[in-house]
């Protein structure tokens, strides 16, 4: 094969792969900003205001992580029993069950949130989560129950996707258990990619819903239980003094460039915190549609 | 006559699609091209009549570019004065005009009565059915496939008969993808008989594309004369390269002489009693006694019996076997297996603990949407869970009974989706009859297969019948079930509108 043809051979399988792997090129980038800026606040932001940011970030992301699990669970579960109903022609529990999700589909996010951290307080109140991360887990719990509806949208879209098919029935006729045929063939051999880009971009949801509402109740719920008695996340941490100074000087330098500089040196805890938030969001947004892309979903 | 030979690739990045050096074609004359489904014959005979679409597509031939060999005068030609009549009716079909306004469309006005061929593909019985159905859209009407298909193969008979004469620069090219896919033997007949009469007329060049061998019986027997005029070719895969050879119709010809149906004495009490006159969709199906139909009977099936079920397309055959499997609710049906009594009421979970996969299974007729496409050959046989299936070697001994052993090394692994459409079909086949179950349903067995699959698909018939399987059969490959089942054990399906 001469040279020419293996160079054009080369362009062509770099260009695909670019194409095709979108989202894998957004997780490198996302991965590499976050480290450039680790190492940029490692020199220029003082210790125990870089721990905290460390601290708001990481339960930030266990949190979102949280989050996916237990509506991926939640979902599928759901997703099971509706099918379950369905096909046993139980139509009054099946009316009951699409109900309450209807229910739920109609409380706004934010709303059915404030709810739940107000029950969050009120355990705390009553010492019943002492540790952070249990206060965590539950606050997963109760974002995922307002997200977790699209899981069972998917999944019962993939069922009956395949039902139409002859694929489904088929597989009955074969003696196939329905959970086999569901969970196997269907949801792992024929859905993981729908299943992971709804994962991402639940992951992305949960990290605007958990810094919303973090934010919003920057002024406390109680007297006697405020963002100072709740896990720390990208969201509270935006809401303190410090980083709303921070925040304020960006505004500052549209009129004076020449405070521009000390953005990166002298405000580096609302800056940083700003980044890791939108950054973020952006790169999970842009790696759910390259999954889209890549698998054509 | 000189023949004109295509080296055609068409590719999709660096995964060949369809790959042949030696696609001749001969003016004038009636190229028959047989081979199993999935291995490129469609897509060879849209890149040879010029209108694959390229965008995403590499696709050369005769080494040269598409776009270029697409302006070249005679494929310009052969696009507008040919036809291509589509494996899959609907995809041909306007869905926004009735089949009627279709007919008259472009160069097919020009053909003085349109309609006639349409009414020379249906039988005299059939006529009030065909004024009914001209009007219609085809959406959301959705005429059968196989009425579909007439529809289309008379807009292409209209076509020959307005094509002008062959020209220095070449001439048109007539190609029929699979265009008695859906019909039954009678109608395949006229549609081959309206074919060559113009053949005898205009020595037109036709392309016939097709998994039915037994279309070389019938043109042997009433189109002889014109043997000279008629290649039989056939595709397959050498190497992993689709190669265009010459099919000897005398071998089918002998294989089909040497089937003999296979009489025995069966049981008095039948495995299987499908009481004629199930009521569904607003119609009743009736099953009447032999293939002409003579007197209403219930169907029934006895162990070690291979009943045919015979109707043209569309009649219901489908439908009773996915309510005798369970699969469908009917809104009257009775019938009794191994002496349990079921119907319309019984419960769909009496099938499921009871019967599927156990008594009962059924092959279906697209093997495409029958196999997930993203499990490997091997894990769709271990899906069974059956314990001769639970080593290499118990999966090995089964894939060898459809597969030659080099190709069971090579697709034991292999995505379904990697397969090419006859493999997947006799991975389907297979399937059914792993599960030795006392009754399997076969819907269109012989579909997308080339001749050697159509043998060994019968060799597992043959074997299940010995093991006392009972077999209900549906198919329009009448040419060799006609020769393989004995003529008490035809049913054919009648469909009466329910008052």
């Amino acid at each position: 094969m001469t040279s020419e043809k293996k160079s054009r051979r080369r362009r062509f399988r770099a260009s695909g792969m670019m194409a095709g792997s979108k989202d894998l090129l957004w997780v490198l980038l996302w991965l590499l900003g976050i480290i450039a800026m680790g190492v940029w606040l490692a020199f220029f932001l003082n210790a125990p205001a870089r721990a905290l940011v460390e601290q708001a970030f990481a339960n930030t992301l266990y949190g979102a992580v949280c989050v996916v699990a237990f509506a991926l669970f939640m979902g599928w579960a759901v997703a099971l029993a509706l099918h379950g109903l369905e096909s046993a022609r139980r139509r009054a529990p099946y009316l009951v069950l699409t109900f309450l999700l209807n229910l739920l589909r109609s409380v706004p996010q934010m709303v059915g949130m404030l709810i739940g951290y107000a029950l969050i307080t009120g355990l705390i109140r009553r010492e019943a989560l002492p540790s952070t991360a249990s206060q965590i887990l539950l606050t997963s719990v109760i974002t995922a129950v307002f997200v977790f509806q699209e899981v069972v949208d998917l999944i019962v879209e993939r069922i009956r996707h395949y039902e139409h098919l002859e694929f489904y029935n088929a597989l009955l006729v074969c003696g196939v258990p329905p959970r086999v045929i569901i969970n196997r063939e269907i949801l792992l051999k024929n859905s993981l990619a729908h299943l992971v880009q709804k994962s991402v971009s639940l992951f992305g949801r949960a990290i605007f819903l958990i810094c919303s509402i973090d934010f919003i109740i920057s002024v406390g719920l109680s007297t006697e239980v405020s963002l100072s008695n709740l896990p720390v996340t990208l969201g509270s941490m935006l809401a303190k003094l410090d980083s709303k100074q921070d925040i304020l000087v960006i505004g500052t330098a549209f009129t004076d460039p020449r405070i521009i500089g000390t953005l990166f040196f002298e405000h580096l805890q609302g800056i940083s915190i700003a980044f890791l938030i939108v950054y973020t969001l952006m790169c999970v947004y842009r790696i759910a549609n390259g999954l889209m892309e890549r698998y054509r979903l | 006559m000189s023949e004109e030979r295509y080296d055609i690739t068409v590719a999709a990045g660096r995964r060949v699609l369809a790959s042949t050096q030696n696609l001749v074609i001969t003016p004038g004359t009636v190229t028959f091209l047989f081979g199993e489904s999935g291995i490129g014959k469609s897509l060879l005979a849209k890149a040879l009549f010029g209108i694959i679409d390229d965008l995403d597509l590499r696709v050369r031939v005769n080494g040269e570019n598409y776009r270029t060999y697409c302006s070249r005068p005679e494929v310009v030609a052969r696009k507008t004065n040919g036809f291509f009549m589509f494996q899959e009716p609907s995809s041909h079909l306007n869905p926004l005009q009735s089949l009627e306004e279709q007919l008259h469309e472009g160069a097919l006005a020009q053909a003085g009565d349109p309609i006639g061929p349409v009414r020379e593909l249906w039988d005299a019985r059939g006529g009030a059915d065909l004024e009914r159905l001209l009007p219609v859209f085809p959406k959301p009407y959705r005429p059968s496939g196989g009425e579909k298909q007439r529809v289309l193969a008379a807009m292409a008979f209209s076509k020959m008969d307005v094509a002008p004469e062959r020209t220095d620069e070449g001439g048109e090219i007539f190609v029929f993808d699979e265009p008695t896919g859906s019909l039954d033997r009678e109608a395949r007949d006229r549609f081959l008989d309206r074919l060559f009469e113009r053949f005898r007329k205009r020595k037109q060049t036709i392309l016939l594309i097709t998994h039915d061998y037994g279309m070389i019986g019938y043109v042997q027997a009433h189109h002889h004369a014109l043997l000279g005029q008629i290649r039989f070719r056939e595709l397959v895969l050498e190497s992993g390269r689709a190669k265009v050879r010459d099919f000897a119709p005398e071998r089918f010809m002998r294989w089909l002489g040497d089937q003999r149906p296979q009489h025995a004495e069966y049981p008095k009490t039948p495995l299987l009693r499908v009481e004629s006159g199930i009521q569904v969709f607003g119609r009743t199906l009736r099953f009447l006694e032999g293939a002409s139909g003579k007197g209403e009977v219930d169907m029934s099936i006895h162990p070690g019996e291979l009943v045919y079920l015979k109707a043209g397309s569309g009649i219901g055959k489908t439908t009773v076997a996915k309510i005798v499997i369970g699969l469908l609710n009917a809104d009257h049906f009775r019938m009794e297996f191994e002496g349990v009594r079921l119907g319309d009421v019984s419960p769909r979970h009496y099938w499921r603990k009871n019967l599927w996969g156990k008594k009962m299974t059924m092959a279906f007729q697209h093997a495409d949407e029958s196999l997930n496409p993203n499990a490997s050959v091997e894990d769709t046989l271990r899906l069974l869970s059956l314990r001769t299936l639970g080593t290499a070697e118990g999966v090995t001994r089964a894939l060898e009974k459809v597969f030659d052993p080099e190709e069971v090394a090579r697709l034991r692994r292999k995505k379904i989706w990697q397969l090419s459409g006859g493999q997947k079909q006799r991975l389907n086949i297979l399937r059914a009859f792993t599960l030795s179950t006392p009754l399997i349903i076969l819907d269109e067995p012989l579909n997308a297969l080339d001749f050697e699959s159509i043998d060994r698909v019968l060799a597992l018939v043959r074997d299940a019948r010995r093991n006392e399987q009972a077999i209900l059969l549906i198919s329009h490959n009448e040419d060799i079930f006609d020769a393989i089942v004995p003529p008490e054990s035809v049913h054919r399906l009648e469909s009466i509108a329910t008052s």
